[in-house]
């Protein structure tokens, strides 16, 4: 499916219900204004499935004009360093989006105009975001890569009333408890506790069950040292008591985030516990070192290995060398080969436009970002239908809140209550492919996002996995 | 018990590596009493420049034991080159001037060049491979360590072998010690001070560059990466003394042992285990062990 026939189906989509809507107004206040309407009908592959879909667009005079001037939108990614293996491939799929529409006539006839500034720790990030906020005045905002930064840009944003989609930064402390009751904000990629307990669910189904580690394993595990990295080995851990209640957690290491290059310590402690499992959720440049020292010291030969993120960065960044048969992570979101290019074109030619334009494979981020610049984009366009104009941010947030669409991941939805959005949970198994030169993730694991995510009547993500009886198997 | 002696190795490993980076910085402020900031960042030049040379001209082009050799000495050649430009343009005005603007000098070096690697070597990690796995492991026990790692170690001893038989055995060593305790006396006796300072800061760049060139193949070559061994740097130099190349190789020796048990047995207080030893060292000795 062409970016043309999926703007499309988005388009039908928002026309439908924004014609809706503007109809309904229109007949409750009165005589609606002027309008042309004029319909196309383009042909979309949903499901695998070609489908006819008829797309409205209604063009007339509008209450508000739309404002002169390109849409200014703020983005802050990784570009350096270890954590560039996460914020670049996000970067690209943001300037992905950005182009594809503005070549066809940006939004609402408007361009958008991306800013870009680095993400880097807390205190830099921040400073970043103001400035973008109250010197560039920007419109929109997008991006940010580290849990570490969402808890500490959310609140700002929402003080600064600007419209944010997070593209990734997926702790739950962020609408647990940094933004509780979020208005301007959103988030695009699986929450952390989806991600740890993917991880914990993979590691039942691809090893547990198959006899690869004991019922009763002994594990250790490395993560960094912050939000992430806590949250990871805190939720893994229990939800592997829950379904393994004589599972034993061993100590764990860790080690500050991009603060370590030589694992060799960490490594050999975990070696020295005589574990049957190691959880890994390092992650960018600090995994890349970690395996390849850990190779050298034979761990993988001594455990299984099950980790969230070994395929989270740029896929070519983890080798050959990458040792078969352990579970690879991929932060619970997308691995670029799925869902099936045939059975679903949609990712096919994401994947395929990626390649041309960046000459490497899409990561989660990226097709996050990817995602998350379409989802501005329709929301915009829907509720500018509903309003009759060039809609607020206030108009844009409502449909934002129960806005769901087709990603090259598949269908992700937003959830209203916390403004996260879900799609399904992929995890797998590391392999090789004599198609690519790099490791990749050999048997692919999808599971529904509801049977590893809480449930909305949950105030915390913790309060669910607790809930778990024990011997709980999701 | 097999366990104990990689626990050993370990932290004679990340001695090795600290006490290169040490010995540089040493050498430096000994003679020159210049605290250079940018030596973590001539550290990952040398390492960049070898990763870069190993992964756009191949490692086939190294056959042997050349693989080991020729990347990282071109890689601290590259260093040296650096430091013999940066010397008489940069710091050499600064010698007269209060030590401020040497560390504004140096900190600035150091985060040019970090904007360099971004332009030259790009945003990603540069990681190679081959020459660590080339070497395979040993079996201890039961357990597998990374031959190239003993590599590194080894480097580490032979270094500190080389500079002392350097300077305490050479002539050249002898005039460069005899400056380091009396700048004047001996520019009276008719040593070329300029150009020992070049000589010694090309030195003590090119031990950082080596460094890197060998630890490039273990690790990667990152942005930030230089910084980080710079703190430790500092770690080692305040526990070990000022100046003292001594103190660095035992201060270096304390620093990888602690870590390493630190890690062992304490991995949630891994960092502040070190930090603390530091601030003992301060409080009893603020000179450090083996400073003057």
């Amino acid at each position: 499916m062409s970016g043309t026939d999926r703007r499309g189906f988005l388009k039908a989509v928002g026309a439908g219900v924004g014609g809706l809507i503007v109809g309904g107004l229109a007949g409750y206040f009165g005589a609606p204004p002027k309008e042309v309407v004029k319909t196309e009908t383009v042909t979309t592959t949903v499901g695998g499935a070609a489908q006819t879909v008829t797309k409205t667009v209604t063009v007339g005079q509008t209450a508000r004009p739309t404002p002169s001037g390109p849409i200014k939108l703020g983005s802050q990614n990784f570009f350096t360093g270890p954590g560039a293996l996460l914020g670049l491939p996000s970067a690209y799929g943001t300037r992905m989006a950005v182009k594809e529409i503005n070549d066809a006539g940006g939004i609402l006839g408007r361009k958008i105009e991306l800013l870009e500034r680095d993400e880097g720790p807390s205190d830099a990030t921040l400073r970043e975001f103001r400035k973008l906020v109250l010197e560039d005045k920007i419109d929109y905002y997008m991006g940010l890569i580290s849990s570490g930064n969402t808890p500490t840009v959310g609140p700002e944003a929402e003080e600064n009333k600007v419209l944010t989609l997070f593209v990734d930064g997926c702790t739950d402390i962020l609408f647990e408890r940094a933004v509780p009751n979020p208005f301007y904000i959103f988030r695009i990629t699986n929450i952390q506790s989806s991600d740890a307990i993917t991880a914990a669910v993979g590691t039942m189904k691809l090893l547990v069950d198959r006899g690869l580690i004991p019922e009763n394993p002994k594990i250790t595990g490395i993560h960094p040292d912050y939000a992430y990295g806590r949250l990871i080995h805190d939720f893994y851990n229990t939800a592997m008591q829950k379904m393994l209640p004589d599972a034993e957690i061993l100590d764990q290491q860790f080690p500050g985030l991009f603060k370590v290059t030589d694992f060799s310590a960490q490594i050999t402690s975990m070696i020295q516990q005589q574990p049957d499992l190691a959880v890994v959720s390092l992650w960018g440049g600090d995994y890349v070192n970690w395996y390849k020292q850990a190779i050298g010291f034979g761990l993988f030969d001594k455990m299984k290995v099950v980790t969230t993120l070994t395929f989270g960065g740029s896929p070519q960044a983890v080798g050959k060398d990458h040792p078969t048969g352990h579970v690879g992570g991929v932060h619970a979101n997308y691995w670029f080969t799925n869902p099936d290019w045939t059975l679903w074109p949609l990712n096919g030619e994401f994947v395929k436009k990626f390649k041309d334009m960046w000459d490497e494979y899409p990561s989660f981020e990226a097709e996050g970002a990817y995602v998350g610049g379409y989802m501005l984009k329709d929301a915009i366009e829907i509720a500018a239908q509903e309003v009759g104009g060039y809609p607020d941010d206030e108009e844009v947030i409502p449909v934002l809140e129960t806005y769901s669409t087709y990603g090259p991941a598949g269908y992700i939805q937003v959830r209203k209550k916390n403004h996260q959005c879900y799609k399904n949970a992929v995890i797998g198994m590391t392999g090789t492919s004599p198609e690519y030169d790099f490791a990749v993730m050999s048997e692919v694991l999808v599971l529904p996002i509801e049977k590893v995510s809480a449930p909305a009547e949950y105030n915390t993500s913790k309060q669910w996995l607790e809930s778990w009886p024990v011997g709980f198997r999701p | 018990m097999f366990i104990y002696i990689i626990f050993a190795l370990n932290a004679l490993l990340f001695a090795s590596v600290l006490f290169l980076l040490t010995a540089g910085l040493n050498i430096i402020y000994g003679v020159m009493r210049i605290i250079n900031l940018a030596h973590g960042n001539l550290y990952a030049l040398g390492a960049y420049v070898t990763a870069w040379v190993l992964l756009t001209v191949g490692y086939q082009a190294f056959p042997g034991p050349l693989l080991y050799i020729v990347p990282p000495i071109i890689g601290a050649m590259v260093v040296g080159l650096g430091a013999l430009i940066m010397e008489p343009t940069l710091l050499r005005p600064m010698y007269k001037r209060i030590e401020e603007f040497q560390l504004l000098i140096t900190f600035g070096v150091l985060l040019i060049l970090e904007d360099l690697f971004l332009l030259l070597f790009g945003p990603y990690p540069l990681s190679v491979r081959e020459p660590y796995t080339f070497l395979g492991v040993s079996q201890i026990g039961d357990l597998s360590y990374p031959n190239y790692n003993f590599l590194v170690i080894a480097l580490g001893f032979i270094i500190a072998f080389a500079l002392w038989f350097f300077l305490y055995k050479t002539k050249f060593g002898i005039i460069l010690r005899a400056t380091s305790l009396d700048r004047e006396m001996a520019a009276a006796m008719g040593v070329n001070v300029k150009s020992l300072f070049t000589v010694s800061f090309v030195i003590g760049a090119m031990i950082a560059g080596l460094a890197g060139g060998f630890i490039v193949t273990k690790d990667t070559a990152v942005l930030g990466m230089g910084i980080e061994a710079l703190v430790l740097a500092f770690v080692v130099m305040v526990i070990g003394g000022l100046g003292s190349m001594k103190g660095a190789f035992v201060g270096a020796l304390i620093v990888g042992a602690v870590r390493q048990i630190g890690t062992a047995y304490f991995p949630e207080i891994e960092l502040a285990i070190l930090w603390l030893i530091a601030a003992i060292v301060l409080t009893i000795k603020p000179q450090g062990l083996f400073g003057r």
